[in-house]
């Protein structure tokens, strides 16, 4: 197979990316192949597919993924293999493989993750929640930049999966509020099977399950009066597009609310078995249709939204517009994820102006430095948030406030930020000071080396920044990192006396010494 | 309002009436001679075809069934309305063969008669008779119990009566003469398919031939010298086709379809045709040995299996009695400076088959398989010739590294056995086979090529309405569109995936597919029209396709005909739509053109409030099309393509030379000539495609192209 484009020696131009997705859900393996152009990141969707599994209905019901549906994703994956080979598209970094509530709720996930690797190699993340909520509002954004009018407002975000629902609330373009409920479309489907009840029934309990989220959720979002709903997720896409007689395409699509409760009304009255011969969709589909545009509908209704719209967006266009962005959040996920930080070091009233300010420091160290620690922009995210809040376990107390600090970032939500990045932040801000890191620690022994390493030499930075602020008020306003030879050099901008700064130090430059080998001068 | 009862016609019956307008060709002046005799063969192998199926079909149903059509026939006075039918139509081509032998005459083609023969001819004849024919055919005795298996599906034989020897019998002296009858010897010779039909005989000039069955049964005594001949005739029988696999998803695809190819050869006998002079003996003996109905008996006038006469047609010389040939006119070629891809990539790029040549299609494909960039071809194919180019093709993309996946249609009726041919070889080759789809036949004509650029991944399509078929395309009038449309790119590939089992289907932008969204699509289109109709707006329907049998659409156009909508079809095949009757269907016009190419294309156009939206498409408005396959319908939106496919698809509606008109009792009869000009579609649009090549290859029009040293 010919792996190089041919070579036209008169355009200078750098072939698109190829890269692909593959969503692991409760009742679909899907996968998306596409293209991002190098230059201006832009995506270009190539080829999808979709295969029914019943991830979900095992995992729900019985905790377990059955080994029949584990070899049934196995075989989906092979296709998916062969037809990436075709591509070409085979190096790791050129596919992410991302699994949801299905896989992350089954007791055997980690059987069914190694499962997959060797037979497959596909290397399958658990998605979490945090995570899918930036991807989520990544998606959203392109909508929130080209209407603004429409988002001047309160915006509810509700996609409905299979396992769960995930929320976002916006103002403007700030998240809110964000969450996860376990109220999905096919477990909903599959409560009401184990209960075993009447047909006529099953609206009504259904019902139910979804108002006691939405009050639940009212309760935590403090009454949130959003005036639109944006809509995601394959079945109200699916609804919008029967209603409007036309596929959605990478729109926003205002539906009236009561087409789609008529609509919905419709789909109710109908088996599964009929919808699946009806509109010619797997069998999870048609069962959870109907739980998922009443969900989509009850909140319309409860929380009284005067508009409704459908986003053509899913989880696996957010991961591959990540993608283009090589391991970077992007600048808009980056405030909210920044914005979501500081709202957490408020809660602990850490010294704001101090806390940015190192983490400022550190950045600038970070980008400085750059050749030598060849970490990616994802491990400056982790630095900056790891800067800010490194000293937020001073609210517990200020004996080893450093691993008060560790345990509370890493029990926290912080808007779009998973666990295993959590994690890394945690203990980056527990080696602010203290022991360096050591392997016979919890949590740092557990790491892979990439990982350890990587946490090392943040917080061998994260030292030297926070040294530069040890007055605590934010004089020294610049720095500038250089490496010569084996010799790290700060040059402090516009600071005659550097002698405290210099005693500080000299104290912490130790775990930067052990890292990179390199003195360090000031 | 008084509601006026719907009315449909029969679809068998209109499928014989279609026939009929084929037969008709072969009384026209307007052809040759000899292609005359070409559109009688057509007419015979069309109705084994359609006894084979239809009536095989037909009579499976009858005997358990007294469910009726949409004509309100029950299978049975179906049957009963085909036999009546198709004896009328036995007499005409036996009448119209006699009067072309008579025509042929003057020109030289002679079909000489035993009696006629001289004792020379006669002695080369028995010569050969002995040498080709006593050596490969032998004689069976057949017994009143027998089923007559050696009596091939459709194959010519010659029963012959002998009177029994008493050496051999132990009759009884009291026997009369009818017990007599009988114990007489009945014997079959089956005449074997490896042997000409048309024997020649030494000429000057001309070609002098006599039929096989006249040589056969001049030499009978060559088998039986010890026995006495009473009588023979000549006889064939067709056998029920309508043997079809029950795809239980268990067994072996392949397999299956070799076990019931070897089942319709032998399976119950649905037709017997005798030569006229057969004696009562005889034809009730054969009836009770084939046991057939003696309502499913033909007697016929002359020689029968007809459709051996292309090979008449098709003798050498005589170009004074064929058709002067219409060339396929070169169209949208690999130029030196630019591959047919980056053709494509200009603009689309629409043909019309065979006025326009068929290279391209196999061009763009062998293109596909040595070109370093394409990664991959997918291609559907539905009835494959025998000696394909596109298959070899696809092979030797194969052996290039590429990834080749081809949907081969094993249950393409009547095609199984090449099919089976070509599946295998390509797999062979490396080629990802996928037999068809369970429960579904593949008739979408498509391929798909993916090629990695510069700029990225690209899709080249190849969309048609026609099979992948050479030999085919030069008889069959087909559109083809190539493409590299973003849209209809990402439309192909899904709808690949989804037919491949490699997803689910996906919700498709552009095209329609059946049996997913096209009977939809194509009644959404057809309700558009008729509300637009109802709101007092223009609205419009134009249509070339081969049949239209499906209850639904046709009460569909029926509606839109009351709303105002016209309509216009132009339907080579069958219609069971009943046009022009008051209260149901006086803005509907059906017109059908039968000519010197086979009408295959399906063309549709929807006013659609002045969009004047244009598709091509691999199905006809029948239930099976719609329903049971896998196809696909086209929307034509560059400028160019569209103002081509307008022209063709009007031109059909202006023929008054072929076309003749479907009126309200289910009589065709020729279009009124309202213009002056004569105009022949056929013609025309030959007269067209020669016209685009003049201008395109019109140096005054193109810029020069030197020769350059490497070019």
């Amino acid at each position: 197979m010919s792996d190089t484009p041919n070579q036209n020696s008169d355009a200078i131009f750098t072939p698109p990316r190829l890269v692909a997705v593959i969503d692991i859900g409760a009742s679909s393996l899907r996968m998306q192949i596409a293209e991002i152009n190098v230059g201006t990141q832009e995506v270009r969707r190539l080829e999808s597919f979709s295969q029914a599994v019943s991830i979900g209905s095992d995992s729900f019901g019985g905790r377990r993924i059955n080994k029949t549906t584990i070899e049934d994703c196995i075989r989906v994956l092979a296709i998916y293999r062969k037809k990436l080979d075709e591509y070409g598209i085979n190096d790791p970094t050129q596919i992410r493989v991302v699994a949801t509530s299905g896989v992350r709720e089954a007791s055997n996930r980690t059987t069914f993750i190694d499962r997959v690797f060797i037979a497959t190699g596909f290397e399958v993340e658990p998605f979490d929640e945090a995570e899918l909520h930036r991807v989520t509002y990544f998606g959203i954004l392109p909508f929130m930049e080209n209407r603004p009018k429409l988002f001047a407002d309160e915006s509810l975000v509700l996609e409905v999966g299979g396992g769960s629902s995930e929320l976002l609330m916006l103002r403007k373009t700030d998240v809110e509020f964000s969450r996860t409920y376990r109220l999905g479309s096919l477990r909903m489907r599959h409560s009401l099977e184990d209960f075993d009840g009447p047909i006529s029934k099953t609206r009504s309990l259904m019902e139910s399950q979804i108002s006691k989220t939405i009050t639940e959720f009212e309760a935590a979002a403090k009454h949130p009066r959003p005036k639109i709903q944006i809509a995601m997720g394959g079945d109200v896409r699916f609804a919008a597009a029967e209603i409007t007689q036309k596929p959605i395409t990478d729109k926003l699509v205002e539906i009236k609310l009561n087409d789609l409760i008529r609509f919905t009304n419709r789909i109710l009255d109908k088996s599964p078995n009929q919808l699946a011969t009806k509109y010619h969709m797997s069998l999870p589909e048609a069962k959870s249709l109907g739980p998922g545009l009443l969900t989509q509908v009850l909140f319309a209704q409860k929380l009284n939204v005067k508009k409704f719209y459908v986003a053509e967006v899913n989880l696996r266009d957010g991961l591959i517009q990540e993608m283009s962005l090589d391991g970077a959040w992007g600048e808009s996920i980056h405030n909210q994820i920044f914005r979501s930080a500081v709202q957490l070091g408020r809660k602990f009233k850490f010294n704001e102006a101090h806390a940015v300010h190192v983490s400022q420091l550190a950045c600038a160290m970070f980008d400085d430095l750059a050749d030598l620690h060849q970490l990616s922009p994802r491990h400056r995210s982790i630095l900056e948030l790891a800067a800010l809040l490194h000293e937020i376990g001073y609210f517990v107390s200020p004996r080893s406030k450093h691993k008060h600090s560790m345990y509370l970032i890493s029990n926290a939500e912080i808007f779009g930020v998973g666990s295993r990045e959590l994690n890394l932040i945690a203990l980056v801000a527990r080696y602010h000071r203290g022991a360096n890191p050591n392997s016979r620690h919890v949590g740092y022994s557990q790491l892979e080396r990439n990982d350890r390493v990587a946490v090392a030499k943040l917080a061998a930075m994260l030292r030297l920044a926070k040294a530069f602020d040890v007055s605590q008020t934010q004089r020294v306003q610049k720095l500038t990192s250089t490496m010569s030879g084996n010799r790290l050099q700060f040059e402090p901008h516009d600071v005659v006396d550097l002698a405290l700064e210099r005693l500080e130090i000299g104290q912490v430059s130790g775990l930067f010494e052990d890292v990179f080998g390199a003195e360090v001068i000031l | 309002m008084k509601k006026t009862k719907t009315t449909y016609l029969n679809r068998e019956l209109s499928w014989l009436e279609f026939n009929q307008r084929v037969l008709n060709q072969a009384t026209f002046e307007r052809h040759p001679v000899l292609e005359r005799v070409k559109f009688l063969a057509i007419t015979a192998s069309n109705l084994d075809e359609f006894y084979r199926v239809r009536v095989g079909g037909l009579k499976l149903v009858s005997e358990h069934s007294e469910k009726v059509d949409i004509a309100g026939l029950t299978a049975s006075d179906q049957l009963r309305k085909i036999r009546t039918r198709v004896r009328k139509m036995y007499a005409d081509q036996s009448d119209i063969l006699a009067s072309l032998e008579k025509e042929l005459q003057p020109h030289g083609i002679f079909r000489v008669r035993p009696e006629d023969l001289t004792d020379s001819e006669t002695a080369l004849l028995l010569e050969r008779f002995k040498s080709e024919t006593v050596s490969a055919v032998t004689p069976m005795a057949v017994e009143n119990t027998d089923r007559l298996s050696i009596l091939r599906n459709s194959r010519l034989a010659i029963c012959v009566r002998l009177k029994n020897d008493s050496r051999t019998t132990l009759a009884s002296a009291s026997a009369d003469k009818d017990e007599q009858a009988k114990k007489d010897r009945y014997v079959l010779l089956a005449l074997g398919q490896s042997q000409s039909r048309f024997w020649s005989l030494p000429s000057d000039q001309g070609y002098r031939y006599i039929l096989i069955e006249d040589v056969a049964q001049s030499f009978l005594s060559e088998y039986f010298d010890q026995e006495s001949i009473i009588e023979s005739t000549t006889l064939r029988s067709t056998r029920n086709g309508d043997v079809q696999l029950v795809e239980d998803g268990g067994a072996d695809l392949l397999e299956g379809m070799q076990e019931m190819l070897q089942a319709r050869e032998t399976s119950a006998s649905v037709r017997l045709e005798l030569s006229a002079d057969c004696s009562p003996q005889m034809r009730s003996f054969l009836e009770g040995a084939i046991q057939i109905d003696p309502g499913d008996v033909y007697l016929v006038d002359g020689p029968m299996n007809l459709s051996d006469y292309f090979g008449l047609a098709a003798v050498k010389g005589f170009a004074n009695l064929k058709d002067t040939p219409w060339p396929s006119q070169p169209a949208f070629q690999s130029k030196p400076e630019s591959s047919l891809f980056d053709q494509i990539a200009e603009g689309d790029q629409l043909l019309y088959h065979p006025y326009q040549s068929y290279s391209p299609v196999v061009e763009f494909i062998q293109a596909a398989a040595s070109d370093p960039d394409v990664i991959a071809i997918k291609q559907t194919l539905y009835r494959t010739a025998s000696d394909s180019g596109i298959a070899e093709a696809l092979k030797l993309a194969a052996s290039n590294g590429k990834n080749v996946t081809a949907i081969v249609e094993l249950k393409a009726r009547f095609d199984e056995a090449r099919n089976i041919f070509w599946a295998k070889e390509l797999e062979n080759a490396g080629v990802d086979v996928i037999y068809g789809v369970r429960g579904l036949k593949t008739h979408a004509k498509m391929c798909l090529v993916v090629r990695r650029e510069q700029t990225g991944i690209k899709r080249y399509v190849h969309f048609a309405t026609g099979n992948y078929n050479e030999s085919t395309a030069r008889l069959y009038s087909d559109v083809s569109l190539f493409t590299c449309d973003e849209q209809l790119g990402v439309d192909a590939i899904h709808f690949f995936n989804a037919i491949t089992g490699l997803s689910v289907p996906q919700s498709l932008g552009k095209l329609a597919a059946a049996p997913i969204n096209l009977r939809e699509s194509i009644m959404d289109l057809i309700q558009v029209e008729t509300e637009t109709a109802n709101s007092g707006g223009a609205a419009q329907i134009t249509a070339k396709i081969n049949s239209l049998t499906d209850k639904s659409m046709i009460d569909a156009l029926y509606e839109a005909s009351n709303a105002g909508v016209k309509i216009r079809l132009n339907i080579r095949g069958i219609c069971c739509l009943v046009p022009g009757k008051k209260g149901q269907s006086e803005n509907i016009k059906v017109v059908s053109v039968v000519d010197r190419l086979l009408e295959h294309a399906r063309i549709f156009r929807f006013k659609h409030g002045g969009d004047d939206l244009l598709f091509f498409s691999s199905a006809d408005w029948m239930s099976r099309n719609l329903d049971r396959r896998v196809e696909l319908m086209v929307p034509v939106t560059d400028a160019a393509c569209r103002s081509r496919l307008n022209n063709i698809l009007n031109c059909y509606f202006d023929d008054n030379v072929a076309a003749m008109e479907l009126q309200t009792d289910g009589e065709y009869l020729p279009v009124k000539k309202k213009k002056k000009n004569p105009l022949r579609a056929q013609q025309h649009l030959q007269n067209e495609a020669e016209e685009i090549h003049a201008a395109a290859s019109n140096p005054g029009s193109t810029v020069f192209q030197p020769h350059r040293k490497g070019s």
